[in-house]
């Protein structure tokens, strides 16, 4: 009996322990208390970006001038995942990356009210007061996280969109002679025109349309239809503008209508016949080798693999975002205007000894002087400054942007993904990073980019997309909580499975059971509680509606 | 009378000798005292853990602050689809791993007991049980890459001899899951396996073989007759054991070879838990789910123990 225990219980242990295994990171060596307060934080990281080296550069300054060390831990697999495990054995690091209120809800994070306040921490409070309302947690109203990008000082001037769109390489367009591109139909008929013109690419077979649905990145494959037919990221719902319900799209026409074509291309050969089996890293590491012509996501997500094309000087591997709809009548809405990330950012937990310290941190880390080093670099060393005071970078020091290990031996950029940061200008007029500096950002495109962008008669990637229009007042709504274990949480995952589920059968099977398989999706999906889902989103709407005027 | 006495002396000498037998013994019995006090610790305090169950458990708050639910979670187990298909997953690659297991490693042993040549016998032992010691995501990684469509060895050689006309999805279609997990256990596993019924094998008395030799069986009778019969009672033991396991299809393999169009037939009651459990924060959900399969793990190891009995072979307990 007793041996059958054990069994049991050491292999459950055995199961959740292989998964946690790293989740016991930030061993506090609560460091020297001399400068006041704790001095080293254990950080758990999220970003996708490449994760700083022991001997980074930005990293020794501060441990040099301020005295913070850290110790990071970084996200490998589903974020949910981690966060559960973390959340189940109440092991969490001083500093925790949110990406949505799991924390939060679950009491892991201190409310943070007490600590940003005028006095204590004049920037950071003049940072987040104006959104100070919008960012607090609706229960409690306290704010728990400070929120990571979206919050501009001056105009945006970035010249890399990171959103969604439809993705295609910059080789398609220009042999097909720079054609403007408007609907879905144009868009896949120049992939096919240049598939069957090039098999391969570097030696390996041409990938027409890649997909990711990978666990955690499901909606890279559900969102789609959404932009297609012209509404902007809400996530799983399309937002009535008049009366502000919010609809699952997911059975609608135009979904049928996306996935119907993706069958038509599969049944082409234009789609990779493994992307439903492969996992995030191979979706990167196919994107990577410059074989890939296009695909539908947010540019956040394959970043890393541009940068390797850029490294290997793939520059007409590299791909532009084109905002295209179902037919022309519709207009695109893919670009928005910035929006600050609700619940994203980090938060301090409970188990953080001295949260004043870790506010104080960010206090001194958004001052302008630190931001330019985190952004910019060392000056003289990264970037140059003009007689009119003007930042700018020698053809050297861009060249060495390119390359991912330099990149983590002088950049932090894993760290500095989710801290409070200045985006925009400093008040001196230059650009936050070189990439909102319009002159440098010019000066820094590859000969090829350039004659490209000339082709095209554009300044930068972001007017390939539609002009923003002014954001909904509840805008997005893909970012509304839906309380973890309600009717509504239960609804919109079953939703997710269905299609992750169903829509590689939708795009694989034969155009003769397309109908077939579609009907008996759709009818799993009258089989959820959708009602529960679509009235919680249509509450938070008319919540934030009300409150967020 | 004297009947009753002799009676109640003979107990009360039992009764005695019990007690002396603990006196005489309390060395042993304050060894040992440790190691109970050990596996209470680790084995039945974490069950107070299972209360979760009928809570609806939230994280912040102590174990006893939650508010009860009694068995709905357990109801709400059993109506959902998923679970249901879960518990056949789990199932069926158990049995299929189970059966795989056992009947490729006892053939391997028996024919690496034919072999005469040590020096072969031993290369060949040491090869095959080297996966053993691999990761299961290294396992995933080289399952992947043979069976890609996007020139994996296994679509490859299948196009040359042209058996097929174009790459099969082997990792997409729900059809080949259950084979593939299956494969791949025994690929990983086999060589490990054998380890055991050897060792079993190397105990028989020669003489047998060398009287069912004079009774003139060839060599087939012989494996038939000798070697089987005497590794008989490895082989019961080792199902018991197995058995006991039977809900444990496995976790790593199909989490990792999973995907969403196989979803339906890959995921186990472990990937249920977590996702519920972890992923969607439902702690309670999880750990009903957890206990569940404990409960059947507990019944089945009993059924098999008590048929292994009545069969005349060794019990486990």
């Amino acid at each position: 009996m007793k041996k059958v225990w054990k069994q049991v219980i050491a292999a459950s242990l055995a199961a959740v322990s292989a998964i946690s295994l790293t989740a016991c990171g930030g061993s506090k060596n609560t460091a020297d208390k001399e400068g006041g307060g704790q001095k080293h934080f254990s950080v758990f990281i999220t970003a996708t970006s490449e994760e700083p080296s022991d001997n980074n550069k930005i990293l020794k300054k501060i441990e040099d001038e301020l005295g913070y060390t850290f110790d990071c831990e970084y996200l490998v697999g589903n974020y949910d995942e981690k966060a559960g495990v973390m959340i189940a054995g109440g092991d969490y690091p001083d500093i925790v990356s949110c990406s949505d209120n799991k924390f939060v809800q679950a009491g892991a994070l201190v409310p943070l009210d007490d600590y940003i306040t005028p006095e204590k921490t004049p920037n950071l409070y003049k940072h987040v007061e104006k959104y100070w309302k919008k960012f607090s947690y609706q229960e409690d109203g306290h704010l728990y996280v400070i929120p990571n990008w979206g919050i501009y000082d001056g105009e945006q001037t970035d010249g890399v969109y990171q959103g969604a769109a439809f993705w295609i390489q910059k080789a398609v367009l220009a042999d097909a002679g720079y054609p403007e591109v408007k609907t879905l139909d144009q868009y896949f008929k120049l992939i096919e025109d240049y598939k069957a013109k090039n098999p391969t690419i570097n030696g390996v077979s041409t990938i027409g349309f890649e997909i990711l649905a990978a666990s955690g990145f499901e909606w890279v494959l559900t969102t789609a239809p959404n932009y297609l037919h012209g509404n902007p990221n809400n996530g799983d719902v399309e937002v009535n503008p008049d009366t502000y319900e919010a609809k699952i799209y997911a059975n609608s026409d135009y979904a049928k209508q996306y996935f119907k074509k993706l069958n038509e291309e599969y049944a082409k050969g234009i789609i990779d016949s493994e992307a439903f089996t492969q996992n995030k890293d191979q979706y990167i590491s196919k994107i990577s080798s410059g074989r890939v012509l296009g695909m539908f996501d947010q540019h956040w997500v394959f970043q890393t693999a541009e940068s390797s094309l850029v490294s290997q000087k793939l520059y007409e591997r590299e791909y532009v975002p084109l905002p295209i709809t179902f037919d022309e009548s519709i207009a695109p809405y893919y670009r928005d205007q910035p929006v600050a990330n609700i619940g994203q950012g980090y938060g301090i937990s409970v188990n953080c000894e001295d949260p004043e310290a870790v506010v104080q941190m960010f206090e001194t880390l958004i001052s302008e002087d630190w931001q330019k080093i985190l952004q910019w670099g060392f000056e003289g060393e990264d970037y140059m400054v003009n007689e009119e005071g003007r930042f700018y970078r020698t053809p050297e020091q861009r060249e060495q942007q390119d390359d991912t290990i330099w990149k983590s031996e002088n950049k932090i950029n894993a760290l500095f993904d989710n801290l409070p940061k200045i985006q925009g200008q400093y008040s001196d007029g230059n650009g936050a990073s070189p990439g909102a500096q319009q002159e440098e950002f010019e000066a820094s495109l590859c000969d090829y980019d350039k004659e490209f962008l000339a082709k095209y008669n554009k300044k930068n990637w972001f007017d390939f997309l539609n002009d923003p229009p002014e954001n909904p007042v509840y805008y997005p709504a893909w970012d509304i909580d839906l309380i973890d274990g309600s009717d509504a949480h239960y609804a919109n995952q079953k939703l997710t499975d269905l299609a992750t589920r169903y829509l590689p059968q939708l795009i694989m099977t034969d155009a003769g059971s397309f109908d077939t398989v579609w009907g008996q999706y759709c009818g799993e999906i009258d089989q959820l509680d959708i009602a529960a889902y679509e009235k919680r989103m249509t509450d938070q709407i008319k919540w934030r509606m009300e409150n967020w005027q | 009378m004297q009947l009753k006495t002799k009676k109640k002396a003979a107990v009360s000498l039992n009764k005695k000798t019990f007690w002396q037998r603990c006196c005489e013994q309390k060395v042993l019995i304050l060894m040992s005292v440790p190691l109970v006090l050990l596996k209470i610790l680790f084995a039945y305090v974490p069950l107070v853990g299972w209360s979760m169950a009928f809570q609806n458990y939230k994280p912040a708050k102590g174990l006893f602050d939650q508010q009860w639910v009694g068995l709905d979670k357990f109801k709400f187990l059993f109506s959902d689809n998923v679970f249901l298909h879960d518990i056949r997953n789990t199932l069926a690659m158990s049995v299929i791993n189970l059966v795989l297991g056992f009947v490729t490693a006892i053939i391997l042993a028996i024919l690496l007991n034919e072999l005469k040549n040590m020096f072969f016998k031993r290369s060949i032992q040491t090869i095959s049980y080297m996966p053993h010691f691999l990761s299961w995501i290294i396992v995933v990684g080289i399952v992947q890459n043979v069976l890609s469509t996007d020139s994996g060895i296994v679509n490859d050689l299948l196009l040359r001899f042209g058996i097929i006309n174009s790459p099969v999805n082997f990792l997409g279609e729900p059809k080949y899951f259950w084979g593939i997990v299956g494969a791949a256990n025994v690929w990983k596993e086999v060589g490990w396996n054998t380890i055991i019924y050897l060792a079993s094998m190397s105990s028989i008395d020669p003489s047998l073989y060398e009287a069912a030799a004079v009774d003139g069986a060839g060599r087939f009778s012989k494996m038939i007759h000798v070697t089987l019969p005497a590794i008989k009672g490895t082989i019961v033991i080792l199902l018991i054991m197995n058995i006991g396991h039977i809900l444990d299809a496995g976790f790593e393999v199909q989490y990792l070879l999973g995907s969403g169009p196989v979803q339906d037939v890959s995921e186990t009651i472990d990937i249920f838990v977590l996702k519920y459990g972890m992923q969607m924060n439902d702690y309670s959900l999880g750990t009903a789910a957890g206990i569940f399969k404990s409960v059947i793990s507990i019944i089945l190891v009993f059924s098999a123990n008590w048929l292994s009995g009545k069969l005349g072979e060794e019990r486990l307990i």
